[in-house]
């Protein structure tokens, strides 16, 4: 503390001195030359089991995950080499040979089925992500997973972050999460709060060596000061850019990389379903997603950064059911569901018993183009005659008011297909005993469609029962899809063989060199 | 003196029956929040959640939940942040230390521009010194300091390329918060630092010190300043007060990781246990502030020590 | 209250009579924008045009457009009728209420005196904004909210002010007779007291404006205050935040206006207190 302030006194000395002395050239801390600075969107807490945070093992690479998935979202091995459905509910994995963690110790089937206990212990998202009902080990390099109901999705499920093996090692005795030790490229270095976080290069790793030595994440929490800290040289890559800086980024010789790719990121509105809220009618939640020009959004708002979406799953993912229903702007439709649903229009603005149709939008800045999208939705719904009025939040604060469900229509950012399998973000968001189902919405036939699509192997069969899940979504109109995100990142041009990963998780930094 | 300590003691107790009071204010159950966050995000069920409340004592009289959560903060252990899962404190400590900081390189900008402005604006009225304390008093009353910050960015950053957006870590990080804060506070104090020096400088004794040949610097500087500390001292107590006011918009725009920044998040992450021990902390700190400058001018001023 | 500069007192001259001028024209300005913005600016404030966004300043929109393709100058232009509004809605209500405080404060005397006094400067220890931050975070995040937090940590300079004053008249020889003589406290309240009291609260309510148009813009800044989509200069500057290195009017039309704004409600403040020494 004595030398923050000595050193306070002294910067305060060289400040008086600045208007007169030279413009201080170098004042701006520059990368090593093996080393990645990445300026990130969220605080990276390496010491934290807490759900929200435990993908940051996966970005960072620390962990490996026991199922991948390639840049085609398609599984791939991890630290599983095969995976077998030996009966409905129970999956057989095959481990890689030869892994040893960072603390030096082998990758065996004790070890997987340790981590994976301790994670679901500590976590009852996890848990309830893998359904899990025993783990027992058959061969020192055999696992075998039982699931409480028959389950599909398994194999997907295991490409979570929230699923990757720590070693012994990163629990204390009580078993209680300490720091991160798993077998991933890059071993965790050290932690600075509000900070940083840097991680060096593993050299016992399975796979191909890294060629950078030392990544650091740094967390830049401001959307524009991410790319600002790219510009002044203080980062080499910046992720989750805002869409007017690809634009300018992306002119030619700005001296500077960026990388797009469509994701399976989805933007979205949740109507609130409740009786009393002006969306407990089904016509009113048709209405609005008539109402909303998606297009302009895209094209306008966000610069092209994005793409329309009329649908939750982004078509283009080969295991999306081929024949989705799509909502599609139309204003004629919007104003006869509203006019069956007994609204009038009077001066512009739609009435019910002498009463507007106001609806409160609940939003979160945290995420780049959240700001934008709420902001145009809120002002086209506006222009189409209901009375708008936007909330700003951070996502937990949001996230509180909408468990109360205080709220008429909240705006969210999910990863549909996250795991490539469409189980993941239909069941939660829509089956009516799920935890994140907070709208109220309710479908009996639809509970029943989710429950025997995860027991289903891939083939027509699953297709169509999504199919048959997707459309009852579409007919009732829970939610108002808005955009398909693109994720944007930068660089400066010595960073080489960046690219990011569809599924919006995972940064890949092994083939990243520095020139 | 003692008096002086009592008073402040007082205030302290009021401050935390205020911060209690506070998160039982806030829309929204408190203890339906806890029980969700604890359950991971799950809405809990009315059963679960009335003997969660009769468990966690939610339903004992306020006055036992209040001495309870008091005992917890002296104790040391006021809970989890619902934001990271780290202690409190921990979240707390390091922010306070980061606030206390760039508080303290503010005042060293605000001071090196003051003093010598304000101590040329009173001996020379008129000059350019003197419109220069009037300019920067009456721009730094009239730019909104989160206004100022972004202008300060655009050209420091922008279009100079000197210093860095925002963050933390590194020392030139401070520099552009320290900036902002200290320049719009510096025009206020030169003046009030100039009329001090004036009001001195009229006195018998610095006349005798002129009419002894003594220069004009040794006089300003060896006499009027001094004799002037008083109040220049305790304007900065009164400063540290509004200056607070321009941290919490200068940390959030700077990224700078302080208690200000940390009270906003708060809000906007409706982080009831962190929100609670920031507006403790940060009326402790003002209590303490407030009395060291009472004791400072009392050490430097002895004839004031029975005014006390 | 700090030891506020006097604007252009420094060059010694009397400058009073330009600056009553040039404040009453400005002030008049102010006002008439207050009452007709609507008819003066050109386009609906709150209407998007998505296609139209990020536009130079034109003849149709005289200062361009914003990330929203909202008409900057009519957004400016009803600003008016946002922050200078709830301003004054803030002074009113810290006015009123410290006012009624200060004078029980004084004329009680005694205990509840020296209580009242305590909690007042309770009030000038703690950071006003930060203070007026969590107040509104309480009350709910909104326009209404945030005026009320305001007002809720400005009322103690007025019971400072007006108990002061209280004081200084109770001494005062009529005073004491009309006491004498039988006439009713109340009656002492509002023929003597009041009417006294008039023009150092004014006086102080013109510079109070000035802090709660900044205040209550720092807060839209931050999220607080204004909500998203209304014309607050504050909220203006946190939205073009994202634009301003390509289209930095976007931030420096609205700070400018702030500044414009407050410098007058000082330099007029300044001109009624000279006027009235």
């Amino acid at each position: 503390m004595t030398k923050k302030i000595l050193h306070a006194a002294l910067m305060a000395a060289a400040l008086a001195a600045l208007p007169v002395g030279s413009p201080p050239a170098h004042a701006i801390e520059k990368p090593e030359k093996d080393t990645l600075v990445v300026a990130t969107m969220w605080e990276c807490l390496p010491f934290s089991m807490e759900a929200r945070r435990s993908r940051f093992f996966n970005e960072s690479e620390i962990l490996d995950t026991l199922v991948k998935l390639d840049y085609g979202m398609n599984l791939v091995p991890g630290l599983a080499t095969a995976w077998k459905r030996q009966s409905p509910t129970e999956w057989t994995f095959t481990l890689r040979q030869g892994v040893t963690f960072h603390d030096g110790q082998p990758l065996d089937a004790e070890a997987v089925k340790f981590s994976l206990e301790r994670v679901t212990a500590l976590l009852p998202y996890a848990g309830s992500l893998l359904d899990l009902a025993e783990i027992s080990v058959t061969a020192p390099d055999t696992l075998n997973i039982r699931t409480k109901q028959p389950f599909a999705a398994l194999p997907n499920q295991l490409t979570d972050a929230i699923t990757g093996i720590y070693a012994r090692s990163a629990f204390d005795a009580e078993g209680k999460f300490v720091k991160p030790v798993g077998t991933g490229p890059f071993r965790y270095a050290s932690y600075t709060k509000q900070d940083r976080t840097v991680v060096e290069r593993f050299d016992g790793y399975w796979g191909k060596a890294p060629s950078l030595k030392r990544v650091v994440y740094r967390y830049v929490p401001d959307h524009s000061a991410r790319v600002l800290s790219l510009e002044t040289g203080e980062v080499d890559l910046a992720v989750d850019i805002p869409p007017a800086d690809v634009k300018r980024l992306s002119a030619a010789g700005s001296g500077f990389q960026v990388y797009r790719e469509p994701s399976a990121g989805l933007y979205y509105m949740v109507l609130n379903t409740a009786a009393g809220r002006p969306f407990a009618d089904v016509r009113a939640r048709r209405a609005v997603n008539a109402m909303i020009d998606r297009k302009a959004i895209v094209e306008h708002a966000l610069d092209g950064v994005g793409k329309p979406a009329w649908q939750f799953f982004a078509p283009g993912f080969d295991w999306v059911p081929s024949e989705l229903p799509a909502y599609a702007l139309d204003p004629a439709a919007a104003t006869s569901d509203l006019t069956a649903a007994g609204f009038r229009k009077e001066g512009g603005a739609w009435m019910k018993d002498g009463k507007p149709l106001a609806v409160e939008i609940l939003s979160y800045s945290s995420r780049t183009e959240m700001p934008l999208i709420t902001e145009a939705v809120s002002g086209l719904l506006k222009a189409a005659g209901l009375q708008t009025s936007t909330k700003m939040f951070t996502w937990p604060g949001m996230l509180s008011l909408v468990q109360k469900g205080q709220y008429d229509a909240y705006v969210v950012f999910w990863t549909p297909e996250m795991t490539a399998h469409p189980d993941l973000h239909l069941l939660p968001h829509f089956h009516s005993a799920s935890g994140l189902d907070y709208n109220g919405y309710r479908n009996a036939q639809l509970d029943d469609l989710l429950i025997r699509g995860r027991g289903l192997d891939a083939g027509p069969e699953r297709q169509a029962t999504y199919a048959k899940a997707l459309t009852l979504v579409h007919e009732d109109a829970p939610i108002v899809p808005l955009v398909h995100k693109i994720y944007a990142a930068a660089t400066n041009t010595a960073v080489k063989g960046f690219r990011i990963h569809p599924s919006g998780f995972f940064y890949d930094f092994k083939s990243v060199r520095k020139d | 003196m003692l008096r002086r300590l009592g008073q402040s003691l007082a205030l302290l107790i009021l401050l935390s029956m205020f911060s209690f009071a506070l998160v039982h204010a806030m829309p929204g159950d408190f203890a339906e929040l806890l029980l969700i966050e604890r359950m991971g995000g799950d809405l809990p069920a009315r059963d679960v959640l009335a003997r969660f409340k009769a468990e966690e004592g939610f339903n004992d009289p306020i006055v036992h939940q209040y001495l309870r959560w008091l005992g917890s903060i002296l104790r040391g252990e006021p809970g989890v942040s619902f934001q990271s899962g780290d202690s409190v404190w921990a979240e707390i400590g390091l922010r306070v230390e980061n606030t206390l900081l760039l508080a303290a390189a503010s005042i060293a900008v605000s001071l090196a521009l003051a003093v010598p402005i304000g101590v040329f604006a009173a001996a020379r009225r008129g000059s350019v010194w003197d419109r220069l304390s009037m300019l920067l008093a009456v721009l730094g009353m009239a730019i909104p300091n989160f206004w100022y910050s972004l202008i300060m960015v655009m050209v420091f950053s922008l279009f100079l390329g000197w210093l860095p957006v925002s963050g933390y870590g590194h020392w030139t990080h401070i520099v552009l918060p320290a900036l902002v804060i200290g320049t719009s506070m510096a025009g206020i104090t030169a003046r009030f630092i100039r009329s001090c020096v004036l009001d001195v400088l009229s006195r018998d004794f610095v006349r005798t010190a002129h009419s002894k040949g003594l220069g004009e610097i040794r006089v300003l500087l060896g006499h009027a300043l001094p004799n002037a500390l008083v109040p220049i001292v305790t304007l900065l107590g009164l400063q540290i007060g509004k200056m607070f006011d321009g941290v919490v918009v200068v940390e959030t725009i700077f990224a700078w990781p302080g208690i200000g920044r940390l009270l906003v998040e708060s809000i906007f992450s409706r982080d009831f246990p962190v929100l609670q021990l920031c507006v403790l902390v940060i009326g402790a700190v003002y209590i303490a502030v407030n009395l060291t400058v009472d004791l400072l001018v009392m050490a430097i001023d002895p004839r004031i020590r029975g005014a006390l | 209250m700090l030891s506020r500069p006097a604007f252009g007192r420094a060059n010694g001259v009397d400058a009073c009579g330009w600056k009553r001028t040039m404040g009453l024209g400005a002030l008049a300005l102010v006002l008439f924008l207050v009452t007709s913005g609507p008819f003066v600016a050109p386009h609906d404030p709150s209407m998007i045009d998505l296609v139209n966004r990020l536009q130079s300043p034109s003849f149709d929109h005289p200062l361009g457009t914003d990330h929203m393709g909202r008409c900057v100058f009519s957004r400016l232009i009803h600003g008016f009728r946002v922050t200078p509004l709830a301003a004054f809605i803030v002074v009113a209500l810290a006015a009123a209420t410290g006012t009624a405080i200060g004078l029980v404060s004084g004329y009680a005397g005694g205990l509840t005196d020296s209580l009242i006094m305590r909690v007042v400067e309770g009030f000038f220890v703690f950071p006003a904004i930060a203070v007026a931050l969590v107040l509104a975070a309480v009350l709910g995040l909104g326009m209404g909210a945030t005026v009320v937090a305001l007002a809720a940590v400005h009322w103690a300079e007025y019971a400072r002010v007006v108990r002061n004053l209280t004081l200084a008249e109770k001494a005062k020889p009529y005073e004491l007779a009309a006491r004498a003589a039988g006439i009713s406290p109340l009656r002492i309240l509002f023929r003597h007291l009041l009417p006294s009291m008039v023009h150092p609260i004014a006086v102080l309510a013109t510079f109070s404006l000035s802090w709660a148009i900044l205040s209550f813009s720092g807060l839209s800044f931050l999220g607080l205050g204004a909500e998203p989509g209304t014309p607050e200069w504050g909220l203006m500057i946190a939205e073009g935040r994202a634009f301003m290195r390509d289209h930095p009017r976007l931030i420096l039309v609205p700070g400018l206006t702030i500044v414009a704004v407050v410098i007058l409600f000082n330099v007029l403040g300044d001109s009624l207190r000279d006027r009235l020494q």
